[in-house]
């Protein structure tokens, strides 16, 4: 495979699972508890952009804001969560040189939970307003991540071992703290939620909430695409790059708040989603090689793909219930990645 | 292009690792660093390609230290082949040649096809170029030493450093990486363990002990026998070497 196929490999792959990205946002409009024949669901979609279409039916008020309200945000949410998800793990394995890790390896997903759980059941950041929990989430997700930073660079500068301490020692004060609360909750309703909330969901979907997405996920997949060199580099290490002509160190620090900002958002969307950012990256890097040229657009519609799909599944498998999506894609994404692992090609990186 | 270091000391806590090395290395001269394990070789090394700051001293490339010089000025400079290159992640070897490019590159800027073919030349001269698209963690430990080469020669600078470039190769590779080192026509700085091949292929060596310079000549001038029971501590004997005017060595025993 010449580096002219490699690319067109890439392009290849990237068209058809936007074709599939494409065809699995039909699907979830298409499914859900109140029935919209395919012909009806067309118009109702059509109507929006072309004003010779109209729609006939009594009902269009009431099937126009199924799907333009409720399914349309949350497939376009499930998509920019997915993408964000996967292309952070990618940069948080460049970031700490390591394959194994994922968006929370740093302890956002921890720093996240105690948010949550001090908003649910302490009623902190009530004066945030409606969306105080999600809100508090991300202020959580932001002081570890940025806590993380601080601490790995106390002492000398940061390294990938050092930000994974920090990352470990930080998540488990958080755990701590969070159990803590927890255990001496009187409020079983409110516990309930913390945990629902832990597991993530994406019904909280609303337009108002895409338009900030699409800048906080878009706009990070774009900047780190154009920084393919230097994150191919990282992988490398701080020796290589040194003698190639980067001080990686700075870069690191700049991923690393622009990645964290993406996860805290996504976050805030959707509450914490496993698997995703770990599970895209390897199925990746083991069919395109781990060039970042093809490693970050193909991640970004394979993990939108991957929670558009799963967030439909999740919504439709048991009727009138939803089941959180973090159940769905570990239940999914588990077997799959042992699956990766037994296969004898793919070593994850280690030889 | 010359390479200058004077007065270079390093240290780890109350471990002195290098206690004041001079150094100087000519416009393409060839120089071979010798001496026992943990002589400070590769520490040098590294001070010299950046990835250790002497405690003291300075480096001077072509005249300017070190420290006045950009990361990417000082890899403009001089291309190095580390000891270590293990990696955990996977590229094809095409991808780690053409990373030699990249001081040349300003940040958004793509490989264009003049970098495939400085990429494709310096894989022909180590003889890898129909390995382009093998992933580099299936070669073998002495294919990936002469893909790590490639992209040094890829870097297309003046100047090499080489830390025990011959490791893992078998006797043909030896050779032949040398004489490609050689041909470069840039100016050389390289730790090598085999003395015959040091005295083969250097105009000069410098032999390190206890992190300091203890000789340094022409490898008929400093290679005597008695020289090499005080550094390495073997008995040895020297007679003709391959090459005009070369010497080979031939160890006998240990010093008892």
């Amino acid at each position: 495979m010449s580096n002219r196929t490699h690319t067109l490999t890439v392009v290849g792959v990237g068209i058809i699972l936007i074709a599939l990205l494409i065809a699995g946002m039909a699907w979830s409009l298409f499914l859900g508890t109140v029935h919209i024949p395919a012909n009806t669901l067309w118009q109702v979609v059509a109507s929006k952009f072309v004003d010779t279409i109209t729609i006939e039916d009594p009902r269009q008020g009431a099937l126009n804001d199924i799907v333009w309200m409720l399914r349309m945000p949350r497939v376009v949410l499930a998509a920019l969560v997915g993408a964000g998800l996967a292309v952070s793990g990618v940069i948080m394995q460049a970031i700490v040189k390591n394959p194994l890790a994922d968006p929370y390896i740093l302890g956002i997903s921890s720093g996240a939970s105690t948010g949550a759980t001090v908003a649910i059941l302490m009623g902190v950041g009530i004066a945030f307003g409606e969306e105080y929990v999600g809100i508090m989430a991300f202020i959580g997700a932001m002081v570890i991540s940025f806590g993380v930073l601080i601490i790995a660079n106390m002492g000398g500068r940061a390294n990938a071992i050092k930000l994974l301490l920090a990352g470990m020692a930080l998540s488990a004060v958080c755990s701590a703290f969070t159990s803590i609360i927890v255990y001496f909750a009187n409020d079983k309703e409110g516990i309930q939620n913390v945990i629902f909330w832990m597991m993530g969901s994406l019904a909280g979907a609303n337009w108002d909430l895409i338009g900030i997405m699409l800048l906080v996920i878009l706009v990070p997949i774009v900047f780190f695409w154009s920084q393919t060199r230097i994150l191919n580099l990282m992988l490398l290490g701080d020796e290589v790059a040194i003698t190639l002509g980067i001080d990686l160190h700075r870069y690191r620090q700049l991923y690393l708040v622009m990645s964290s900002i993406m996860i805290g958002f996504a976050v805030y969307a959707a509450g914490i989603i496993g698997f995703v950012g770990l599970l895209i990256p390897h199925i990746v890097r083991q069919a395109l090689g781990t060039n970042h040229k093809g490693l970050i657009p193909i991640s970004a519609l394979g993990g939108a793909l991957l929670l558009v799909v799963a967030d439909t599944l999740s919504r439709t498998i048991i009727p009138h219930t939803e089941l959180p999506i973090g159940i769905l894609i570990s239940v999914i994404g588990a077997p799959a990645f042992v699956y990766l692992m037994i296969k004898q090609t793919y070593a994850f990186g280690g030889n | 292009m010359n390479l200058q270091a004077e007065q270079v000391a390093f240290g780890i806590g109350q471990t002195q690792i290098l206690q004041g090395i001079d150094l100087k290395v000519q416009d393409r001269e060839i120089v071979g660093l010798i001496g026992p394990n943990g002589s400070g070789k590769s520490t040098l090394l590294k001070c010299i390609y950046r990835t250790l700051h002497p405690n003291a001293g300075q480096i001077m490339l072509n005249g300017r230290a070190l420290d006045e010089l950009s990361f990417r000025e000082s890899a403009l400079q001089m291309a190095v082949v580390a000891q270590h290159n293990q990696y955990q992640f996977d590229f094809s070897v095409m991808d780690i040649v053409l990373m030699g490019r990249m001081p040349h590159k300003k940040l958004l800027e793509g490989d264009t096809p003049g970098d495939y073919t400085i990429a494709r030349r310096a894989l022909a001269q180590v003889g890898m170029d129909h390995m382009e698209t093998r992933s580099f963690l299936s070669l073998s430990g002495g294919e990936q030493q002469r893909v790590i080469l490639a992209r040094a020669l890829t870097q297309e600078s003046p100047c090499l450093i080489l830390d025990e470039p011959t490791n893992h190769l078998d006797i043909k590779y030896q050779l032949e990486m040398l004489e490609i080192v050689r041909d470069a026509g840039v100016t050389v700085l390289m730790a090598v363990h085999d003395l015959n091949l040091a005295s083969q292929f250097c105009h000069r060596l410098v032999a390190l002990e206890k992190g300091r310079v203890v000789g340094t000549g022409t490898p008929k001038e400093l290679l005597t026998p008695e020289f090499i029971q005080n550094l390495y501590g073997v008995h040895s004997r020297i007679v003709e070497g391959p090459t005009e005017d070369s010497i080979h060595i031939i160890f006998t025993e240990t010093v008892k």
